[in-house]
């Protein structure tokens, strides 16, 4: 190489010389030399590519061969962590059980000293101090998911944590296994063809996101929907349309301020982006929901809403989160999702029911028989689209389904929840115990691709067009009792006023007697 | 066979936004206080087992959301309710009269039948106060309820509530009984769906069906 390099310089060097000489006077005997100088630095020159080329090739070679290494030591490096987390979560329900005995008997075991001691340090979880210690990390959980909700509460239990804990350690060895790298893959070359132009709505995209989306292309994910679904009301809008909305708010007073403000620090108290009134997220958030309050003045603020726009916020802007709440409120809900009576909502449970004694007949007669009215649970599911229902590794693979194919995906996915628990359902044989485990059944399902089978492959043919048909049947059915139950409150309220001296109450107790 | 009896009792919890009706429940089934809980939509639902004199007692508690429009589905929560709890915030005199509407609506669709509380919550924050302590017992005794003062923060006055609540829970049903032995209609009993019950893990509640509503 640095044989070369001189060469080359010398070379260099001499041309611009022998230009100017031979320019100035021509002289046969001095260019005959230049020639030869020239013609030797030619064959130094093939010689030296030549060997260069062979270089390249055997450092290409030697190169892949690498690189192969390198990738076979991280898929190695994978399993093995995915493994570590498996045998992790295992232990810790192991010092559980030994800690709990099944027998358990007065005096001080012991051992028990020392396995109080062993489940503190498994409990512990990876801090911000030490992240920087790129290889070796001494805990296989970190303190926050990559969405940013803690993964162990610190406030609550032993037992809980340690639940929060194997649950978290469970969700990373899954996000590792091959099919979820496979269909990282699969997102890269799909992005990749598509050289950076827009989406465009495919069978294939609808598959693809079906998978779910990785979380480095969320972002432009979302936005592509949220963009898709709005066109039609963009189009006719100024593009500084939100900031005017926000200009709005800031100078008139607007009647849902109110419950906003007392919800801002309610709406996602596990996630650092909302924990505090300090956290980035709570500002916007604030913009927001005042901002789609004034564009909707009939709905205003709906409690709800806010954790619809905090989970849109972890991926988004906040305008494009502020379109995302226009996309699933104005296009993707029926009318009344969110107004006064929550209509829509009250109607959609009566569909869902119907699509339970469906598709899931046994254990809808199961629930009938038990006279548990699972819609007190399931109508969070709707009206939220599961915020807080599920695990957010789950969570978000909803979202990005439901964000491209609409409300569908809630029905899909509220069927399969419970499809994939019906057995452990059906065991159960009171009612309290089944209310007890609807309250928390969800978060125990923690195997996506299992959960997105049921919904996408178990539960078909789902046509939309039943769906429809179901709520314009149900609609009029609860618009009548919702009219009767206001009328009783209104006469109520009338009578009372007219005859308040003549009515006396008894009390409980006067009745015992 | 009286001695081995359990009741099993359903509460619902009603009152404004932000009033403390989660952090009530949480305290008092799991005593836990968090004041950066998250906000309560439709419902949730906590049990709590108690033994009052010599007899068992299953509560199960709705917690329910506080905002205006979700007042819509309150008839599908407090239908089979034994017993309500209305709780205000003492520093918020708007949430006293939306307590006031629930008294009315209560009364109205469930006649005496509902064992009520009110509740002045947040007494933590009593400097602050706004609602005076002796309009809101004298409010509370001329419709029939029971007053109470807590603190969830500061874990005072719940366990008292409850209690009481439960005792006077445990007298109606008791009544309902006596007048079914006499021969009397069964309906106030199950309609309410008062679940008193032997023993027996098959328990199942006679009355109307939950999903019709």
């Amino acid at each position: 190489m640095v044989r070369l390099l001189q060469q080359t310089l010398r070379t260099s060097h001499s041309t611009p010389t022998g230009n100017t000489n031979g320019s100035g006077s021509p002289q046969p005997h001095k260019d005959q030399q230049e020639l030869g100088v020239l013609k030797d630095s030619l064959q130094g020159y093939k010689s030296q590519n030549k060997f260069l080329n062979k270089e390249i090739l055997e450092l290409t070679v030697l190169r892949r061969n690498a690189e192969s290494r390198e990738k076979a030591f991280e898929a190695k490096c994978t399993a093995l962590e995915a493994r570590l987390c498996q045998v992790e979560s295992k232990y810790l329900v192991l010092l559980q059980e030994v800690k709990n005995p099944v027998c358990s008997t007065q005096e001080q075991n012991p051992a028990s000293e020392v396995i109080s001691r062993l489940l503190e340090d498994a409990l512990q979880v990876e801090s911000p101090d030490q992240q920087d210690h790129p290889i070796f990390k001494p805990n296989t959980v970190s303190e926050y998911d990559i969405y940013g909700f803690k993964t162990v509460p610190e406030e609550e239990e032993e037992e809980e944590r340690l639940v929060a804990k194997v649950r978290a350690l469970e969700l990373k060895s899954l996000s590792m296994t091959d099919q979820e790298v496979s269909v990282g893959v699969k997102w890269e070359n799909f992005l990749a063809s598509t050289m950076n132009r827009d989406l465009v709505r495919s069978p294939e995209l609808k598959s693809l996101i079906r998978c779910g989306v990785p979380h480095e292309h969320r972002s432009k994910v979302w936005r592509w929907c949220v963009s898709f679904h709005v066109k039609k009301f963009r189009d006719h809008l100024a593009p500084d349309y939100y900031e005017t909305l926000l200009n709005v708010a800031r100078e008139k007073p607007n009647p849902a301020s109110k419950q906003i403000e007392l919800d801002l620090l309610r709406t996602l108290p596990n996630n650092k982006h909302y924990a505090s009134p300090s956290a980035a997220g709570i500002q916007k958030l604030r913009n927001v929901l005042v901002a789609f309050s004034w564009r909707n003045p009939d709905i205003g603020y709906c409690q709800g809403l806010n954790r619809l726009a905090a989970i849109t916020l972890l991926y988004l802007d906040q305008e494009d989160a502020f379109w995302a709440l226009v996309a699933i409120v104005e296009v993707f809900m029926p009318r009344d999702y969110y107004t006064k009576t929550l209509l829509g909502s009250q109607v959609d449970q009566r569909v869902f029911k119907d699509l339970m004694s469906e598709k899931l007949p046994r254990l809808h007669a199961h629930f009938e028989q038990q006279m548990v009215d699972f819609s007190l649970i399931t109508f969070n599911w709707f009206l939220v689209v599961f915020v807080d229902s599920v695990v957010s590794d789950i969570l978000f693979k909803i979202w990005d389904a439901f964000l491209f194919e609409g409300p569908k995906i809630i029905f899909r996915f509220a069927l399969a929840l419970f499809k994939y628990k019906e057995e452990e359902f059906l065991k159960l044989h009171d009612s309290t115990a089944t209310f007890k485990y609807l309250r928390y059944f969800t978060r125990t399902i923690l195997d996506s691709r299992k959960l997105m089978n049921i919904a996408f492959a178990g539960m078909n043919p789902f046509p939309m067009k039943q769906i429809h048909n179901r709520r314009a049947f149900h609609l009029e059915k609860v618009r009548l009792e919702l009219t009767e139950l206001e009328a009783i409150r209104q006469t109520f309220l009338k009578e009372r006023e007219t005859s308040q001296d003549r009515r006396s109450f008894v009390s409980d107790d006067e009745e015992e007697n | 066979l009286a001695a081995n009896r359990t009741y099993s009792f359903k509460v619902v919890l009603l009152g404004e936004g932000c009033v403390g009706k989660t952090s009530l429940v949480l305290r008092y089934c799991e005593n836990k206080f968090n004041d950066k809980h998250i906000t309560t939509l439709q419902a949730s639902f906590l049990t709590k087992k108690l033994n009052i004199t010599g007899k068992r007692v299953n509560l199960a508690i709705w917690d329910t959301a506080g905002q205006e429009r979700f007042h819509a589905l309150g008839p599908i929560y407090y239908r089979d309710s034994n017993g309500a709890v209305l709780v205000y915030d003492v520093t918020d005199e708007d949430s006293f009269q939306k307590v006031k509407n629930w008294v009315k609506e209560l009364r109205k669709m469930l006649g005496n039948d509902i064992c009520l509380c009110i509740v002045g919550n947040k007494i933590d924050l009593d400097k602050d106060r706004h609602v005076s302590v002796e309009d809101a017992e004298s409010y509370a005794e001329s419709v029939g309820a029971k007053h109470y003062h807590t603190s969830a923060k500061l874990n005072k006055g719940i366990e008292e509530l409850f209690l009481d609540l439960c005792k006077r829970m445990m007298e109606t049903a008791q009544a309902e009984e006596r007048a079914k032995g006499n021969g009397a209609s069964q309906s106030a009993a199950t309609r309410r769906g008062v679940q008193i019950v032997d023993d027996e893990p098959q328990a199942t509640p006679a009355g109307g069906c939950c999903s019709s509503g």
